[in-house]
């Protein structure tokens, strides 16, 4: 009896992705966690105030978590926040861009499968996020997506046309495709325009750990450019439109005003 | 079917509710079974009551069943005060302090990115036409102190700033009667910053 039980918990470390209520005081918490990939848990009296566990399953915070593997739902019995990410709570544009990059996380993470390689680049990604300038928060983001994409297996072509390997220009973006395409390959479907500007610093992002990406500094055209071609890219992958990319519209729109 | 109708009926309306699994609605239902017919007629009334006799206050959105409710109403409470907060029960939570004398703001929920809670979901727009319409000289920011009510505090502040009214946040800190060893890193530098002399 006593071994059946030990099996039954495990210890991980996790990133908290999200929350939900769940009955008058628990939080139903996803976790991504290296070893069992996206994890669903109940965290019981998370909502009461003087919870020992309120802090560790705040989301965008990483935790060491010991969980108890139940039918359907786990429930964590202990946590100790490794790092909170201060600096994301501090700020609206930190904690919409983190927010973004852990819904996309939650969207290609699968439970029980491990995601230690998707683990690394959201803990760098936070890392980086909650350390640079404000300026630097778009090309961070960008990192991430293609990050993700190839994480997920559907990094976008970026040596030549995905249609015939023609590996000179001009060439055009299409997520359909799945990255560059030349024009007569694309025919008459439309793609997203794209310079060798543009190619060049996808390739160089891919180059650059989420905490160095900042040293690249992408010119207007060239970061809307990248902007597009990975948003279309993620909406087509996910076959829906990240609802945190509404908030991330909404602070443009405060910024202009 | 293992139940009669009605039953079934009612085990299935009571496992509507939040919070309320399978087993529980049955035991619901069997305990509404067993009670006396008058009981239960009062029940069924308060159910409807509540339901029908229950609106949204004009004024702070705060549920009431008369408009404008009876916070607004109250010539004693300070009229230049307006303490924003998430729900009608962070309203009554407020309130047992005994400590606030002003007027309300309830939003209705909080600005959540990862779940897809806009502002326009929020009572926001409600909030800035109160402001424009003048005499409202603080607003106090009582959004629960979590990852969405932050964001919510942190998105007020941004869009009252050109209001010209003065926006406070509710202060931070550790729980009366918790413990400093399970506190987060970032309650603990928040009660550090807020401490005051003794």
């Amino acid at each position: 009896m006593e071994k059946v039980a030990a099996v039954r918990y495990y210890k991980s470390e996790g990133l908290v992705l999200g929350h939900h209520d769940l009955r008058d005081a628990d939080r139903l918490v996803t976790v991504l966690t290296p070893e069992e990939g996206k994890v669903g848990a109940v965290a019981k009296g998370a909502r009461r105030p003087r919870s020992k566990l309120a802090a560790s399953v705040q989301p965008l915070t990483q935790a060491c978590f010991m969980f108890y593997r139940g039918r359907s739902l786990d429930t964590i019995t202990q946590a100790e926040v490794v790092n909170s990410f201060r600096p994301l709570r501090r700020d609206l544009d930190r904690l919409t861009h983190a927010a973004y990059a852990a819904e996309l996380a939650g969207e290609v993470a699968r439970e029980r499968d491990p995601a230690s390689e998707l683990y690394r680049l959201l803990v760098a990604t936070w890392e980086a996020l909650a350390s640079a300038d404000l300026g630097d928060l778009e090309v961070i983001t960008r990192r991430f997506e293609l990050g993700l994409l190839q994480v997920a297996g559907y990094c976008p072509t970026l040596d030549g046309c995905s249609g015939c390997g023609k590996r000179l220009g001009p060439f055009l973006f299409s997520p359909e495709a799945g990255g560059l395409v030349c024009p007569a390959c694309m025919g008459v479907q439309k793609g997203i325009e794209v310079d060798e500007g543009t190619i060049a610093s996808m390739k160089a992002m891919l180059r650059l750990p989420p905490g160095r990406v900042r040293v690249l500094k992408l010119g207007e055209v060239s970061s809307r450019h990248i902007g597009r071609c990975l948003e279309a890219c993620i909406v087509y992958r996910l076959e829906r439109r990240p609802r945190s990319l509404a908030a991330l519209a909404e602070l443009r729109r405060l910024r202009g005003k | 079917m293992i139940y009669p109708g009605p039953v079934a009926r009612l085990i299935e309306e009571l496992g509507r509710l939040p919070g309320v699994g399978p087993k529980t609605a049955q035991r619901l239902a069997f305990h509404i079974l067993a009670t006396d017919i008058h009981e239960v007629q009062r029940l069924a009334e308060a159910l409807l009551a509540a339901k029908a006799q229950t609106v949204n206050c004009s004024v702070c959105h705060n549920i009431t069943d008369v408009d404008p409710c009876r916070l607004c109403r109250n010539p004693e409470r300070d009229r230049q005060l307006v303490c924003v907060v998430e729900s009608p029960k962070d309203v009554a939570a407020l309130e047992r302090s005994h400590e606030y004398r002003g007027l309300y703001h309830v939003l209705h929920g909080a600005w959540s990115p990862i779940a897809g809670v806009g502002p326009e979901q929020l009572r926001i727009k409600e909030l800035v036409d109160r402001l424009k319409a003048g005499g409202i000289v603080e607003v106090i920011l009582a959004t629960n102190p979590d990852l969405e009510g932050e964001a919510t505090a942190m998105y007020l502040s941004r869009l009252l700033r050109t209001l010209g009214v003065k926006v406070t946040r509710i202060a931070h800190g550790l729980p009366v009667g918790g413990e400093l060893d399970y506190a987060a890193d970032d309650t603990i530098a928040r009660a550090l910053q807020g401490r005051r002399e003794m």
